[in-house]
């Protein structure tokens, strides 16, 4: 197979005639610009007579959105709510790490107000979160225009972090350190076991479940 | 109109477009008008000339002081001019603290890129000796108030301040050792005005 | 730039030797340059992306001997609490560095690099794909016009905007760039900005154009492309009706003008043709208004001319960083990435 074309931004590509423009790409006056400096690609959609371009880069800017799944490690725990740093979005890995908050009532899904952030994290804990949507029932959202950034704002955090949530089962915590120093196992879904020591600690465990890829 | 949020519903921004296709502007000047202009000069007493100039709710207070100093080497017969933009706090929310800093910086290096040719303002009339004392004019520039188009009534009351500059005269002798000493002329009429013909002026234009 | 405490700072009143010196020779009225080139020529380019391996993306240029590095930082968190923005921000940081021009720079960012700083944002803001599902247009418009003797143009942005944004390409963060003239010859503004677009579309930051930069001195009635340093502080022809520089920001296949920087006066009012060509004037010097317009269609034609260079340049560099992938094999993201109006 001939090598795929690299093209650069702004680069003609072909008129909204001939195909349909995908990702990495732009429309304007009718015809298909490129928005990377990527490779090529046209592949046929299915249930649809044109093809679809694309241009891709593997690197992705990779910036927390909402409803993605974060890794995290937790920075701080205070009485109210937990701080860490946004390492991996998905499956990508950042270059510097982003800021996020988890509060109490965000913890779990069920007894959220008994909840005691230091039985449900450490620093140092790695954490699998998701980044908070703006649609959440719980979130009183306006939608008056005006008011339309200040509810984006709630659900992307201030402007100094992330909201996250680990209220579900899949989320929590995913790698942690017993206080004797060796890498505790998940027990139940709230506590987890150093095989060091024996010794149980709490944690908000998350259920990770193996993919089938 | 909800302007203090800074963002506008699609019904305001088409009613403004609308308005300025018909040349109405939302306050009913046309396209090309400007808002009402008043000019004040002398304002401060201790500085060699000042202005103050309100453009509709824009507040602009200019202060000019002249000090002697060393001339530039690359220019030894010509007077330096020094331009301090400050957009104080009570201008407008946003400039509490240093939010105002980068604004500042932007006027001032378009006037000191207006002021940097060499037909607006004759840099030689500001020498005193030649490569050894020089007028060095600092124009220090206060927003009191800021209600749009800042460039422009900054360079009008810049100009109306340099006009009204009044730098005492000169008196350079040569004493017995052929040392030149500088003398101030006592009487306060004998000043020296600078000429302003040429000063430019900004005019600033929006597309909608 | 942060300042340095632990630094001794050198005698106050030092001077540098060239002020003793004499005059260099001007250049020829003959023909030929001082460098053997003829007035509309470019000096040779070197272009290469991918220069420093901890940025995400960066670019090196050489325009003869003027020598600027690029890199581009991000999309990362907004470091300042107080510019928190539900739309990508792009930062721009320009520093001479302190052995690169004739005179000795200060190692803090003085008021002219923060200036240049501003215009080489300016430059590339628009072609910089900040808000998804919209698509903008002619970014800058806004220019000052002076109606007297002298023109004065100085910029006021506006951004205008198709259709309705909700969605946000990188909201709540920045991409910095960080330039560095290393040796400045001549036209240090427009190597920096085709440097720095070079890094952006390096880093793959999603943008409309790639800008090129160009920079044209005016001498009397010559018109001579790409200046080198000896040229550039030329203190010729400035009695004389028209002398100036002209730097161009052009994006190419959209045929935008994205900044424009004149450093000459122009005697007439009507500055019509130049408005339909600009978004960003800055104007001080002497020209009259038809040299300055051809002195802009000069630029343009260079900033053409750097255009394939660049394109190559970013054409080896994907092939070389990026490998070649399977598109059934990526997932791609839903949420914005399609450009539409």
């Amino acid at each position: 197979m001939a090598a795929p074309r690299v093209c650069v931004p702004g680069e003609r590509l072909f008129s909204t005639a001939d195909c349909e423009a995908g990702p990495g790409t732009y429309v304007h006056h009718g015809y298909i610009y490129s928005c990377l400096a990527g490779y090529m690609h046209k592949r046929k959609q299915d249930g649809k007579e044109l093809p679809i371009i694309e241009v891709i880069r593997q690197k992705e800017d990779a910036v927390p959105r909402k409803d993605s799944i974060v890794t995290a490690k937790v920075t701080s725990v205070s009485g109210r709510m937990c701080k860490c740093a946004i390492t991996c979005v998905e499956r990508t890995t950042l270059r510097e790490p982003f800021r996020g908050l988890i509060r109490k009532e965000d913890v779990r899904a069920t007894e959220k107000d008994r909840v005691e952030m230091y039985k449900c994290f450490r620093p140092g804990d790695i954490v699998l979160a998701r980044v908070v949507s703006f649609l959440d029932k719980k979130v009183q959202v306006s939608l008056l225009t005006g008011f339309l950034d200040a509810a984006c704002q709630l659900s992307l955090g201030d402007a100094n972090c992330y909201l996250l949530s680990t209220a579900e089962n899949e989320l929590g915590v995913v790698l942690a350190l017993s206080e004797a120093g060796a890498q505790m196992v998940p027990v139940s879904w709230c506590d987890m076991q150093c095989p060091k020591t024996g010794s149980k600690e709490s944690r908000k465990v998350a259920k990770v479940q193996l993919q089938q890829e | 109109m909800s302007s203090t949020l800074g963002v506008l519903s699609d019904a305001e921004r088409l009613f403004i477009v609308h308005g300025v296709q018909d040349d109405l502007r939302s306050d009913g000047r046309a396209c090309e008008d400007y808002r009402h202009v008043e000019v004040e000069t002398d304002v401060v007493s201790n500085t060699s000339g000042s202005a103050r100039l309100r453009l509709g709710n824009t507040d602009i207070l200019v202060g000019v002081k002249a000090e002697m100093g060393e001339p530039d080497p690359g220019r030894p017969k010509e007077g330096k001019l020094e331009f301090f933009v400050d957009c104080s706090a009570n201008a407008s929310p946003e400039f509490e603290g240093r939010g105002g800093e980068e604004l500042a910086i932007e006027v001032s290096n378009a006037l000191q890129r207006i002021f940097s040719s060499k037909s607006t303002l004759d840099l030689t009339a500001l020498c005193i000796i030649p490569a050894g004392q020089c007028w060095v004019l600092f124009v220090d520039v206060l927003v009191l108030e800021c209600g749009g188009n800042l460039f422009d009534a900054v360079s009008l009351a810049v100009k109306a301040a340099l006009f009204s500059t009044r730098l005492p005269t000169v008196i350079v002798t040569a004493d017995d050792e052929g040392q030149q000493e500088i003398e101030l002329s006592d009487d306060p009429y004998d000043v020296k005005r600078l000429d302003v013909d040429n000063v430019p002026l900004i005019v600033t234009l929006s597309k909608v | 730039m942060p300042g340095d405490s632990r630094r001794v700072p050198g005698p106050q009143d030092s001077r540098s030797p060239h002020w003793y010196g004499k005059q260099p020779p001007q250049h020829q009225e003959t023909g030929t340059r001082q460098d053997g080139r003829a007035d509309h020529d470019l000096r040779p380019v070197y272009l290469h992306a991918g220069v420093v391996s901890q940025a995400t993306g960066s670019a090196y240029i050489e325009l003869g001997q003027t020598k600027v590095i690029a890199a581009v930082y991000g999309p990362r968190e907004i470091a300042r609490r107080e510019e928190f923005t539900m739309k990508g921000r792009l930062c721009c940081e320009l520093k001479f560095a302190t052995f690169s021009c004739r005179r000795r720079r200060q190692h803090m960012q003085d008021n002219q690099e923060k200036d240049v700083s501003l215009i080489v944002l300016q430059a590339l803001e628009p072609a910089v794909c900040l808000v998804s599902g919209g698509f903008l247009l002619i970014t800058k418009q806004g220019m000052c016009v002076a109606d007297l003797v002298q023109i004065y143009l100085s910029l006021i942005r506006s951004v205008l905007v198709y259709g309705h944004v909700l969605l946000d390409r990188f909201p709540k963060s920045q991409v910095d760039v960080y330039i560095t003239v290393l040796q400045d010859d001549g036209s240090a503004l427009a190597a920096a900005i085709t440097c720095a677009a070079a890094g952006l579309a390096d880093a793959g930051v999603m943008m409309y154009d790639v800008v090129t930069g160009c920079s044209v001195r005016q001498c009397g009635d010559r018109q001579l492309l790409d200046p080198s340093g000896s040229e550039e502080s030329s203190q010729e022809g400035e009695g004389v009706e028209d002398h100036g520089m002209v730097t161009v920001g052009l994006l190419p296949s959209l045929n935008q003008v994205s900044a424009l920087v004149l450093d000459g006066h122009l005697p007439q009012t009507t500055a019509v043709q130049l408005v339909s060509l600009v978004s960003a004037l800055v104007l001080d010097g002497h020209l009259q208004q038809q040299t300055a317009v051809q002195a802009v269609k000069t630029c343009i034609g260079g900033c053409q001319g750097i255009y394939p260079i660049l394109k190559d340049c970013l054409v080896k560099s994907t092939r070389r960083k990026v490998p070649a992938v399977d598109p059934t094999l990526i997932r791609t993201s839903i949420d914005g990435q399609n450009g539409r109006t």
